[in-house]
């Protein structure tokens, strides 16, 4: 049984603008121990899901949500406020962008990370700040007592990040959501963040949910990938086989738009053209036809489910229907 | 004290007082740029008590010594002699009056901040809904209308239809509940409507839905985060609001005819008595900055980005 | 899955052929911008309610005098101290003068000095802050330091004691309003205009070539009108305060003119006589007044406020 499992989520959500249909249909199974990232550019949607597991959005924005999350085979959109408390931190914890926003800026490190261990049953405040000086000193922090004592604004972004680990791991939770944990550092502080999860998560046991637009942070941690366009997950499967081999059009492109060294300066970077759709409106049929180069005529019509792609790999995309083959087969010949 | 805060507060403290002397030289110079004679209406003194009036109260120098003269006594802390009060020693009258004025001031304050937070922390805590919309209507209705109108109306409805409250002078705790409340009701209103817009871009925060995230409870994310941050733009605004009561206790004390400092500041102007006009204004003035300093003070002190960063950035 | 229709099983194999490969592509991101500012305004009922009595109080005051056959000073002391009645709507007052014509004639000169304060304060708040930022250095160093100086002065105190050296007049209170009601303007409008100085684009425009001036009003100016135009609405209430409490002080206009603020505090014996209209109706409408452009103050600034999403 799967440690999370996202079954067919759709979520419309109340914009100035009008309700836009964020989440279309999004599947996802995290295995307990595993790390998957989730993929895709600003807007798809990623973010909007892990708050929906987490229970994080405002009830008032949300205009219409169905599908089912479980944890452990527990269902989590019935949950009430009471039992959430219960839940996060302790089982699913999350991890945010940006470590300078997601900290308090006028208590001291000390004092939230303590917080964060006293929510988690109910302990002494002396042994709560010893438990955080074992967290600080587990995130790879030097010198937790003084660090502690700290204001988040004295710190630097990378300490700062640690720091939200630790507060996240206080109560020893089973899947931890890294939302793009390092976008906001330089990039040799990310390498260091993500070897800091990699070795936790060795050590708790723990499942990673990696929200990434980095192609470079997935091909280092994650087991799984997950690619999400337009609202919905539109490829999947074992990282190593996507990254060299991708098979939905979006994701060759994405792997295709990455500057590599091997390319000559000749050699233009390759964007997708176009942008991604903005949701007010659910496109017809697929959603990424309009930036497609493969489009075929059903793409307009019908809205491509999952197919096979390779073994362990899936993706949404008609190229993949059994006809296509035979369909692809006929371009061949001249025009009528 | 690490020695940003000290040097922060030195920097304030002579800009306070330059600002102070500013008001007194300006206020100096007005008072003696007043057409006519001063005791020309006096009914019927001889040529020979105006000069003595005159030289009594130094009039017939030449305006800079005047001037020092003025400024020596200030520092000496002595406001001079009130032209047509009876008790002739100013220093005397505002020993008076300001215990009275005092007192009435941080009532109305007081009220101001409990009522006026505790409003602004519910409306946001029900963001849109009855609560929030009854408080926010109350609060448009209190900042527009002026605390001397809504004295009439308390004492109207509260004094004299129904006769809960005395009319006016001072004596026991009664006294000081119209006179609080009207002065109260402005500030209240202004408290409240920045309260609750604080505290919605609090909740907004990131950090709130890390907290959240993290399993603590909503109540407490609340109380010992959001409000906190919440309620640090109202500190700042404690300066300008001490300033609103401390001008609106002009009107109100005159009109409930409390003998604090501002009933005798109110009269001078009607008398055109010039000395104490200027007493007046040099204590309000001093008293506000005081109140600046105290508010930016404790602003260091309480946020620690500015007591260890020296600002907020 | 898409909305509604799950895939059919027979799928004719045409559609499999691929299409065309230019009809793409400029659709998807016509970046929606939203409802508009006037549009943001006119849905906020509130603000649009406070416009709508702005308006009408405007047009009471210059027409409600004439409506009325009686004249704001006709005295008729046969029927002092009336009731509101068919005849006199508001009643009369001591005098036996018609409430109706003199609450509007005194609304001319209560909008009046609210008007004209708050326009001077702006031409004399636009042109000092705006010529501060734009100079820079040290010329707008100095010129702060005098507003900082001056604005520690509470705005009453000063007014009081300038009325008490003008002497009473309708053009004296407004003068003594102003002199030191513009700091706020100024500050404001220096701070935009150094903000905006800083923006890439206005950069960007002076890489290209354009002149200071054009800059300056096709560029600084828009983006500066917002704010601007907030604290001129909100100005007009705190001005019309400010003459009602000079009122209540002894220092409001001299008759034989008449504001809302000197009919106030002259009505305020009645509470213990028993005319109340007479002082009901100057005093609600002062209250109504500034809550009218308070309320639509709020709405502006709530319209122009970037980070409001909904």
């Amino acid at each position: 049984m799967s440690l999370l499992e996202i079954r067919d989520l759709h979520l419309g959500l109340h914009t100035g603008a009008g309700v836009v249909h964020a989440l279309r249909g999004v599947d996802l199974a995290v295995a307990s121990g595993e790390v998957v990232a989730v993929v895709g550019e600003s807007g798809c949607g990623k973010t909007v899901t892990m708050q929906t597991v987490m229970g994080l959005l405002p009830a008032d924005e949300i205009a219409y949500r169905r599908g089912q999350v479980r944890f452990e085979g527990r269902d989590l959109l019935g949950l009430s406020e009471r039992d959430w408390r219960r839940v996060r931190g302790a089982e699913i914890s999350m991890v945010f962008q940006d470590p300078l926003t997601t900290l308090n800026p006028t208590r001291t490190v000390e004092s939230q990370v303590v917080e964060a261990v006293q929510a988690h049953g109910a302990v002494a405040a002396s042994r709560a700040r010893r438990r955080t000086r074992e967290l600080l000193a587990q995130v790879g922090i030097p010198a937790p007592e003084f660090v502690a004592r700290r204001y988040p604004f004295q710190l630097s972004g990378g300490m700062r990040q640690r720091i939200l680990i630790a507060a996240a791991l206080a109560g020893n939770p089973r899947l931890l959501i890294a939302d793009e944990p390092t976008t906001a550092l330089d990039v040799t502080i990310q390498a260091q963040i993500l070897a800091l999860l990699q070795s936790l998560r060795r050590r708790y046991e723990m499942a990673i949910v990696l929200v990434t637009h980095n192609l470079g942070v997935v091909a280092e941690m994650a087991d799984r990938v997950a690619v999400m366009y337009a609202g919905r997950v539109v490829e999947e499967g074992p990282a190593h086989q996507i990254l060299s081999s991708p098979a939905h059009p979006y994701t060759q492109g994405l792997l295709e738009g990455i500057p590599r060294l091997d390319r000559t300066r000749e050699e233009k970077l390759l964007p997708i053209r176009g942008a991604p759709p903005i949701l007010l409106t659910e496109p017809a049929g697929c959603a990424f036809m309009d930036r497609c180069t493969h489009a075929m005529g059903i793409c307009a019509a019908f809205s491509p489910p999952m197919f096979p792609a390779a073994p362990a790999q899936r993706s949404a995309c008609f190229l993949h229907h059994p006809a296509a083959a035979a369909g692809s087969q006929r371009t061949a010949q001249p025009a009528e | 004290m690490p020695s940003l805060v000290l040097l922060y507060l030195v920097q304030r403290l002579l800009s306070s007082l330059l600002t102070l002397w500013v008001i007194i030289t300006l206020t100096f110079v007005l008072m003696h740029a007043i057409p006519g004679d001063p005791f020309l209406t006096e009914a019927r003194i001889s040529p020979q008590a105006t000069a003595n009036l005159r030289a009594f109260y130094g009039l017939d120098q030449p305006l800079p010594v005047q001037y020092v003269r003025y400024l020596g006594h200030l520092i000496r802390l002595d406001l001079g002699r009130s032209m047509r009060s009876e008790v002739r020693d100013i220093n005397q009258m505002i020993a008076d009056g300001l215990p009275v004025s005092a007192l009435l001031g941080i009532e109305a304050l007081a009220i101001a901040l409990a009522a006026g937070v505790t409003l602004g922390v519910l409306a946001a805590l029900r963001h849109n809904r009855a609560v929030d919309h009854l408080s926010m209507a109350t609060a448009v209705v209190g900042i527009s209308v002026p605390s001397f109108l809504l004295a009439t109306l308390l004492i109207a409805l509260f004094a004299v239809h129904v006769p809960l409250f005395p009319v006016s002078a001072w004596g026991s705790w009664r006294h000081t509940v119209l006179p609080a409340f009207s002065l109260a009701l402005g500030p209240l209103a202004y408290v409240a409507r920045l309260t609750r817009s604080s505290m919605l871009e609090e909740l907004r925060q990131d950090y709130v839905k890390a907290a959240l995230a993290r399993g603590l409870g909503r109540w407490r994310v609340v109380t010992t985060h959001a409000l906190r941050n919440a309620l640090l733009p109202v500190v700042t605004v404690l300066g300008p609001l001490s300033a609103a009561v401390l001008t609106g206790s002009f009107i109100i004390e005159n009109i409930f005819a409390v003998p604090g400092i501002g009933k005798i500041f109110v009269l001078s102007i009607s008398d055109r008595d010039y000395p104490l006009i200027l007493a007046g204004a040099v204590v309000y003035s001093a008293l506000l900055l005081a109140a600046n300093l105290a508010v930016d003070l404790a602003y260091g002190l309480v946020d620690p980005r500015i007591r260890l960063h020296g600002g907020r950035s | 899955m898409s909305a509604g229709s799950p895939l059919p099983v027979e799928l004719p194999p045409e559609l499999f052929r691929p299409l065309p490969a230019e009809r793409h592509a400029e659709t998807a991101a016509v970046a929606r911008r939203g409802p508009g500012i006037v549009e943001r305004l006119r849905k906020n009922r509130l603000a649009m309610a406070g416009l709508v009595i702005i308006a009408g109080l405007t047009i009471l005051a210059l027409l409600g005098p004439i409506i009325v056959p009686y004249g704001y000073d006709e005295q008729s002391l046969m029927e002092n101290n009336e009731p509101p009645s068919w005849r006199h709507w508001f009643g009369t007052d001591e005098f036996g003068r018609d409430m109706f014509a003199r609450t509007w004639t005194g609304a001319r000169i209560s909008l009046f000095v609210g008007f004209s304060a708050a326009l001077l304060d702006l031409l004399i708040g636009v042109l000092y802050g705006g010529l501060s930022g734009y100079l820079g250095g040290w010329a707008d160093e100095g010129m702060m330091r005098v507003v900082d100086l001056l604005y520690g002065i509470p705005h009453l105190l000063s007014t009081i004691l300038l009325m008490v050296v003008l002497g009473p007049g309708l053009f004296t209170i407004i003068i003594a309003m102003v002199a030191t009601g513009w700091l706020g303007m100024a500050r404001l409008v220096r701070g935009q205009v150094l903000q905006l100085r800083e923006l890439d684009y206005v950069e960007a425009a002076r890489a290209l070539g354009f002149s200071r001036a054009r800059i300056l009003l096709a560029h600084i100016l828009p983006n500066a009108v917002g704010p601007v135009l907030v604290n001129l609405t909100l100005t007009v209430p705190a001005a019309i305060f400010t003459e009602a409490a000079l009122s209540f002080l002894g220092l409001g206009v001299p008759l034989p003119l008449a504001s809302w603020g000197t009919m106030t505090a002259d009505a305020v014996v009645t509470i213990f006589t028993g005319q109340t209209w007479r002082l009901f109706f100057p005093a609600f409408m002062i209250s109504l007044t500034m809550m009218a452009f308070n309320v639509f103050g709020d709405g502006l600034r709530d319209a122009l406020d970037p980070r409001l999403k909904r």
